[in-house]
């Protein structure tokens, strides 16, 4: 497992998605879109290909499984490696943030790179 | 009624998908699809660019082995108990020569030893293909290495009156070497064994003679390797490259049968089986006076990468890394 890898905003957007709680994908789909407030529309196409890669890499696991009208439904949840990585990428973009805000700041002050 | 439209609209889409998926997740994302599809009566472009382009991302992880989803102890149990019986498919032209020898009432000298350096290889990979049969590991797995350090020793020795004879062995030497790996660290035969059966195992005997026999009729005196495509042809004309070719196409497809062409792990045993093959038909396209390094680049170099690349053996598989 990687940690150095950027994560790509979908499996970002995902796993974040799967943080507080285990979801189904349709729930998924929903929630990826609020999080980045209508910006990413996943397809599922584009969700269960990363689901695959995420289950494999063992960040993401099925949590139960319901059947509602008739239909199978999955829920989805978290594990700790998964986790551990979303947090790990959480505190790098924090950084990067922090770092940016803080030139940002000089430059408006007039400071010299 | 359109929404039953709809869901087969969906389900044709979904059916591009890697069948272990298709059972596992085919009736959920079926479910997702429709929840999303508001008062839709097909699946949009966009939808469907995205169904298809998921189910290729899916082929394409499964092909190169990403998902993890290969068992490459069985991939090898399968290797061990088959690969001897291929391999007997390389003894076919000497024995072919032998046999015409005898009719003709020539004797044997020690001549047909320096003709044949590998001829004591050969016979080592027979006793290992009837222990192999016999489900007996350890004495297969002494006599696989014996018979790949066989190979090598007839290959440098070869050497002084046969500048390619390196090329000559590499199908033989690459497949040796991966069957007596398979020997050594995989469950062995008998895994093998409960994985392909008896009749499938049969199978592969009968491909093995019936290429032994093509190749031996066609271009036989080269066996089933190795020269250049103008080469053969300068030799020996165009007449016996079809039934060359099928005496090749009979091997894979014996192999994968054999293997099991069903599951994932026979087809990348097949795929390990399939080496000579591979090298031969790599061999072919090898222009006719290229450098000896390019050719053994070739033939040792690209079924490697295809292996590895393709799953037929094992391999750190990195995980974590994000598309």
């Amino acid at each position: 497992m990687s940690a150095t890898t950027p994560l790509r905003e979908p499996t970002f957007l995902i796993l974040t998605a799967l943080a507080a709680r285990p979801q189904h994908g349709y729930g998924i789909l929903r929630d990826v879109e609020e999080i980045s407030q209508g910006r990413v529309s996943l397809q599922a196409g584009t969700l269960y290909a990363a689901l695959d890669r995420l289950s494999s890499d063992g960040w993401v696991d099925v949590d139960r499984e319901e059947v509602v009208d008739g239909r199978l439904r999955r829920y989805y949840r978290l594990t700790e490696p998964g986790a551990a990585r979303l947090a790990a990428e959480v505190e790098k973009l924090s950084a990067h943030t922090r770092a940016a805000r803080q030139r940002l700041r000089a430059r408006l002050t007039g400071g010299t790179a | 009624m359109p929404n039953r439209d709809l869901a087969d609209r969906y389900r044709r889409l979904l059916a591009w998908y890697p069948r272990d998926h298709r059972e596992r997740h085919g009736e959920e994302m079926l479910g997702v699809l429709l929840a999303g599809a508001e008062d839709r009566t097909r699946p949009s472009r966009k939808e469907t660019a995205d169904l298809l382009l998921g189910a290729l991302r899916l082929h394409l992880r499964r092909t190169v082995g990403m998902d993890g989803g290969i068992d490459h102890r069985d991939v090898l149990a399968i290797v061990s108990l088959l690969g001897p019986v291929v391999l007997l498919a390389g003894a076919a032209p000497m024995v072919d020569r032998v046999l015409f020898k005898l009719r003709a009432g020539i004797g044997l000298s020690r001549w047909d030893l320096v003709e044949n350096p590998a001829g004591p290889a050969w016979a080592i990979w027979c006793v290992v293909a009837v222990l192999c049969a016999f489900r007996m590991r350890r004495a297969a797995a002494v006599g696989a290495w014996l018979g790949t350090a066989g190979f090598v020793v007839a290959a440098v020795y070869a050497m002084g009156w046969f500048w390619a004879s390196v090329v000559f062995y590499a199908a033989w030497l690459l497949l040796g070497a991966v069957v007596a790996v398979a020997l050594t660290w995989s469950p062995g035969p008998a895994r093998g064994w409960e994985l392909v059966g008896g009749r499938r195992f049969a199978v592969l005997v009968a491909a093995v003679a019936v290429s032994a026999v093509l190749v031996v009729t066609s271009l036989g005196q080269y066996g089933l390797l190795f020269f250049p495509l103008e080469l053969v042809t300068f030799v020996q004309g165009n007449g016996g490259l079809a039934r060359w070719f099928l005496g090749l196409a009979a091997l894979v497809a014996g192999a994968l049968v054999a293997a099991g062409a069903r599951t994932r792990e026979g087809r990348r045993a097949a795929l390990v089986l399939s080496v000579p093959a591979l090298v031969s038909v790599l061999m072919l396209m090898v222009p006719m006076y290229s450098r000896l390094m390019l050719q053994m680049a070739v033939c040792y170099g690209v079924p490697v990468v295809v292996l590895l690349a393709l799953g037929g053996l094992p391999r750190r598989v990195r995980t974590g890394r994000q598309a």
